[in-house]
């Protein structure tokens, strides 16, 4: 029962709590990716510790991507846009109408 | 100890179970995962049986979920990513009937234990990947590649994009099982507070008022934070299958 009290919920969770874990798995998840991805190239590649010192170095870096993308930010190249830039470029696909992207339609 | 916050993430193997050397016993979290599946299906099977133009309370509620994780889906992903809407749906409905069983208690959650949200986000991102390369090609690449990049940063930041692209079923999975995770372990460590300051006479039967107010209140926390989760779950699956349909953005 509890998921029809809540389908209303705005988008984003309100909860400092809930912001917080979301920011920080982010951020840690790129940081732990760009170290594992360093230290499995350097495995490979024996170019010890280059590998890890520039990955996790950007690690950092897409951490602190992920963060602005997801506080947004920074504009999300990936969850926006999609609809606004296709239409200028060309080619929608063919078998959709245009009304269908509109974010405003209920579909109802 | 009865109070061990921990304690209720202890996996027990109901039936051992071993195959070739791989351990593959039939424990309490398998148990839960297929009642989860049971009540899910058996529900939905149950509340749609009827098909009645006028829906009854029950049908209504299979009908909103319905209609809740399809206009998700829509949004995050255009109407061509209704072709994955019964995944969709079913990670939505599973992550979150496993969140709502974990609030009973003495059950499992399921959803506490990392390896099962990762395989959950793993399933996500293989989808992501597989599907973005049978539809698009090596076009799907051009994910990586923002537009308007000056020619000389376009490696530094396709690696960047590269690292943020695969610590996407990290993030997804630590979430969740953190979030779960924290949540259960929180509202154990103040009702045991209750329990062992009322242990210690009338003073500490008075300030054991003080930790169950917070339970409840936490009990309450816990439930929006079970809905939230399946809710965050599935809106970015729907926003990385969109990545897979539309990879240029």
């Amino acid at each position: 029962m509890k998921d029809r009290a809540n389908a209303g919920q705005p988008k984003q969770d309100k909860s400092g709590f809930g912001a917080a874990l979301r920011l920080s798995s982010e951020f840690i998840s790129a940081i732990l990716v760009g170290a594992g991805l360093g230290y499995f190239l350097d495995r490979l590649a024996g170019t010890t510790p280059w590998g890890m010192i520039i990955l996790l170095l950007l690690g950092f870096v897409a951490g602190v991507i992920n963060v602005l993308r997801s506080s947004g930010q920074v504009a999300n190249p990936y969850d926006q846009g999609w609809a606004q830039g296709k239409k200028e470029k060309a080619t929608p696909p063919p078998s959709v109408p245009d009304d269908l992207y509109d974010d405003e339609d209920d579909d109802r | 100890m009865s109070n061990d916050p921990i304690h209720q993430f202890h996996l027990n193997k109901l039936i051992p179970l071993e195959i070739g050397g791989v351990d593959i016993s039939f424990t309490n979290s398998s148990l839960f995962m297929v009642v989860t599946v049971a009540a899910t299906a058996g529900f939905l099977i149950w509340a749609t049986s009827g098909r009645g133009l006028i829906p009854t309370r029950l049908q209504s509620l299979a009908e909103m979920s319905y209609e809740f994780v399809a206009s998700m889906l829509r949004d995050g992903a255009g109407s061509e990513g209704m072709k994955f809407f019964p995944f969709v749906f079913s990670l939505f409905m599973f992550v979150l009937v496993a969140n709502l069983f974990g609030m009973f208690p003495y059950f499992f959650t399921v959803t506490s234990h990392i390896i099962v949200t990762f395989a959950l986000a793993m399933l996500v991102i293989g989808t992501v990947v597989f599907y973005g390369f049978y539809k698009n090609g090596l076009g799907f690449l051009k994910l990586f590649v923002p537009d308007g990049v000056p020619g000389l940063l376009v490696p530094l930041v396709v690696l960047i994009e590269v690292i943020s692209f695969l610590s996407r079923p990290i993030s997804l999975s630590v979430r969740l099982f953190a979030n779960m995770l924290a949540g259960h372990i929180t509202l154990k460590v103040f009702a045991g507070f209750v329990a062992s300051l009322s242990a210690m006479g009338a003073i500490g039967i008075g300030g054991a008022i003080l930790p169950l107010a917070m339970t409840v209140g936490l009990t309450a926390l816990e439930f929006l934070v079970a809905f939230l989760q399946a809710y965050v779950f599935a809106v970015l699956t729907c926003m990385y299958l969109n990545d897979a349909l539309h990879p240029s953005h």
